[in-house]
């Protein structure tokens, strides 16, 4: 009865064990290959190392030897122009780096692009936005037209958003389903000002999760003109949008007009109270004791305690938290 | 008589054959999920994704709890791999929970600590704290001091003080890699506040080279109780989590290593500082929370980031600890029991929490039990002997198949251990892991259900042996 049970698990256990093995001379033969990779580009860093950056700061063409002939060469390529752009900020080097990499790493991303691998297409995403490579916007539309994840979605905003800023706010339009608040705030606050104009223009007919973000980013901004638009939004029934507008007002920098204070003071929803709290520190001792006065018995634990860190400010006590402008900066971000 | 033994054995034999097939069956659609999901990952640049998360701007801030009972030997490197995190803003708060070494005075004299004040909201009550300090270093990193109460009561005193929206705990014999905050908060800030907790991937650090906090160079411990406790994470970090994850179904991330909103962790009533599993016991309680309301939230796994802990390097503290993460689990299920097989918690309540309690919790007395089978069978004989060696065969299956592919999978994917020798070494030791290892475990956790029902409760202290304090400290 049981010989038949015993012979098919046993032959399982030898066809598993058997596959395994067969895998494991394949990882091994597979990292063989991979460590010979580095190896080679290892030794192409070194070879080239000085000539590089002879090339990059521009004292001398880059010639032949350069060019990457192999994966392992584009590899240490990749490496080096990282690491400059990463450590160095000079447009010219940028520049040099641009020019090569359209003119020779670009065929390599374009095969990418196309590679059923969704880390390889992103990889290649990446390299074009690091690198700026403009030359294969057709092979970016062809992609966009395909059925995309999310991620590589947003990287291709990201780079459009660089090369084709007139064309963005109608693609970004398209994929709207498909960012996160998050990443439309990186979105909005890359954007360049005319375009970023061209938005704000759209704020009535954004999802509120574009709202909010857009919201935030006229925070970051730290554009003064737009105080009264912002303003405009404190007068919103909804809660999120009063709360965002306040916070944005906030980063504005600005000694908040006492209109404004009067009014978040006055909430019954306890962050608007809060960042009144928190935008008293601008005002004079004096006056903002005044309005601190309304809110030292508030219900909400946190605005007592901006409250009591804006007295100690005022009346000289000093803790250990005052020097620590950030203690409750970070809430609800 | 004679039948009636044959029909018991019989039956029993059948039950066995039963639970292995099911458990066989979950374990391989566990392994194809992680194995798809990995694959996809698996040539990303993910310095690439680093640099885009770690601007300051889009980031969230995240308070660092690290309590601490006892934990002289690795603290000080602990909170060194902490103060080095890739990461924009923290605040560091370690909480030692009334220590009767000299965690708090190795931490007071590393860092140049002194007496401070820091504005506390205390939403959750805790036993009484004594003394706090900031370090005059480090001005993010603070030392609290408590009258113990165990290791929920000293998180939720991290809670009440933590300032920011977010807070990570970590133990206090832990070390992060230096990118592990900023990919483990990935999904927390992606999601725009869906996933309201997220754990990471935990590894032994015992045997590797550690420099101020830093694993400076994967080296395997030569002991083989703790490599083949490297196995048993790889196996159930990778295979387990990553898919219960992907199904939002995940009820265990690790207490060494997660992060949670402050404001769920807070609604859920903090940590139950009466239970023994307390990690275990708040993602139940949010993931509860979560389906009562109906919410769109979820818990997620991230299995690149990584944590390196300390594993037990002897049998006693091993089996210490196995009886009391089995006794935590057995707890929480209990606690929350209604869950089970109830269709208003969705997937958690109708697979997770039936999974849990059948193949984690109640898995290891029936495997037990099957190993006695074996024994008895082999004794008795005949028909008997053909059973036994059924079973053995798919102990072998599940135990040492599942091990090795879980080896070769980290190795294919993520490749953490990069030496040919030790990935050999790894799976040379999964190969007898089902004649040592496995029983022993299994025995262990059996009397952890024992201890529970008889309702033993003890800490049982680990010995560290300072794995994290590395060789400069």
């Amino acid at each position: 009865m049981m010989a038949v049970p015993i012979t098919v698990v046993f032959w399982a256990v030898v066809a598993m064990l058997s596959l395994l093995a067969v895998l494991t001379i394949y990882l091994f033969a597979a990292r063989w290959v991979e460590d010979r990779k580095q190896e080679a580009a290892v030794a192409y860093v070194e070879r080239n190392r000085i000539k590089w950056y002879r090339v990059l700061r521009g004292l001398e063409e880059a010639d032949a030897s350069l060019v990457p002939e192999n994966e392992a060469e584009r590899m240490a390529v990749e490496e080096i122009f990282r690491s400059y752009m990463k450590n160095l900020s000079d447009p010219e080097i940028n520049g040099r780096i641009r020019g090569f990499a359209e003119t020779y790493l670009a065929y390599f991303y374009k095969r990418k692009l196309r590679s059923r691998d969704w880390s390889t297409r992103m990889n290649a995403l990446y390299r074009i936005e690091d690198f700026k490579i403009s030359n294969l916007l057709e092979d970016l539309r062809k992609l966009d037209r395909k059925k995309l994840s999310a991620e590589e979605t947003f990287q291709l905003l990201m780079i459009e958003l660089q090369f084709e800023p007139d064309l963005f706010l109608e693609r970004t339009e398209r994929h709207l389903g498909k960012l996160t608040e998050y990443e439309a705030r990186q979105l909005f606050f890359l954007m360049p000002d005319h375009l970023f104009e061209q938005a704000g223009k759209r704020f009535p007919d954004l999802e509120p999760v574009f709202r909010y973000a857009l919201i935030e980013v006229l925070g970051m901004r730290q554009d003064l003109a737009k105080l009264p638009f912002l303003e405009g939004l404190l007068d919103s029934p909804d809660d999120e949008t009063r709360i965002r507008a306040l916070r944005a007002i906030d980063a504005l920098g600005i000694r908040t007009p006492n209109r404004i204070l009067k009014q978040a003071i006055n909430s019954t929803v306890w962050e608007e109270r809060f960042l009144a709290g928190r935008m008293l520190h601008r005002l004079h001792p004096g006056e903002a004791a005044v309005f601190a006065e309304q809110l030292k018995e508030d219900p909400s634990w946190l605005v007592r305690q901006e409250i009591l860190t804006l007295s100690k400010k005022i009346y000289g006590a000093k803790t250990a938290d005052q020097n620590d402008g950030e203690e409750v900066s970070g809430w609800r971000r | 008589m004679e039948t009636v033994i044959e029909f018991i054995m019989k039956l029993f034999g059948g039950l066995i054959f039963i639970y292995m097939l099911v458990v066989i069956a979950t374990y391989s659609a566990m392994f194809l999920f992680a194995f798809t999901d990995l694959r996809r990952q698996r040539r990303l640049d993910r310095r690439e994704s680093d640099d885009r998360f770690i601007q300051a701007f889009y980031s969230k801030p995240v308070s660092i709890l690290v309590p601490a009972y006892n934990e002289e030997a690795g603290v000080v490197g602990s909170i060194h791999s902490l103060l080095n995190l890739n990461y924009p803003q923290t605040e560091l708060l370690v909480i030692d929970d009334g220590s009767t070494d000299g965690t708090a005075a190795a931490v007071i004299r590393r860092f140049d600590m002194v007496l401070a004040e820091k504005p506390v909201n205390p939403q959750i009550s805790t036993a009484r704290v004594t003394e706090l300090y900031r370090s005059r270093i480090h001005p993010n990193l603070w030392l609290i001091r408590k009258e113990n109460g165990g290791k929920g009561d000293a998180l939720n005193v991290g809670i009440n003080y933590a300032r920011f929206p977010y807070f990570c705990t970590i133990d206090g014999d832990s070390i992060l890699d230096v990118n592990s905050l900023i990919r483990v908060m990935k999904p927390i800030m992606t999601s725009g506040g869906k996933v309201v907790a997220a754990g990471g991937n935990v590894r032994i650090v015992n045997g590797m080279a550690v420099d101020h906090g830093v694993v400076s160079e994967i080296r395997m411990s030569g002991r083989p109780l703790v490599v083949m406790q490297i196995v048993e994470y790889l196996r159930a970090f990778l295979m387990g989590r990553i898919a219960l994850s992907r199904l939002n179904m995940v009820l265990i991330i690790s207490g060494a290593f997660s992060v949670f909103s402050k404001k769920y962790a807070i609604e859920t009533g903090g940590y139950n500082t009466e239970t023994i599993g307390e990690d275990m016991e708040m993602v139940v309680k949010i993931q509860r929370l979560i389906k009562e309301r109906k919410e769109d939230a979820q818990v997620e796994f991230v299995p690149d980031p990584v944590c390196w802990t300390e594993a037990p390097q002897t049998l006693s503290v091993l089996r210490r600890q196995r009886r009391r993460w089995h006794q935590g689990l057995l707890e929480s299920l209990w606690q929350h029991k209604k869950m089970t097989l109830n269709p208003k918690y969705g997937t958690v309540g109708m697979l997770s929490f039936p999974y849990f309690w059948f193949v984690e919790c109640l898995g290891p007395m029936i495997e037990l039990g099957g190993y006695l089978y074996v024994i008895t069978a082999f004794f008795m004989g005949g028909i008997y002997y053909e059973y036994a060696v059924l079973l053995m065969l798919l102990f072998i299956l599940y135990g040492t198949v599942f091990s090795v592919g879980s080896v070769l999978l980290e190795s294919w994917s993520l490749n953490a251990f990069p030496k040919r020798r030790d990935v050999l070494r790894m799976m040379a030791l999964s190969l007898t892991e089902v004649v040592w290892y496995k029983p022993l475990t299994l025995f262990w956790r059996v009397e952890g259900l024992v201890r529970s029902m008889f309702r033993i409760r003890s800490w049982g202290d680990m010995e560290r042996v300072g794995a994290t304090k590395g060789m400069s400290e």
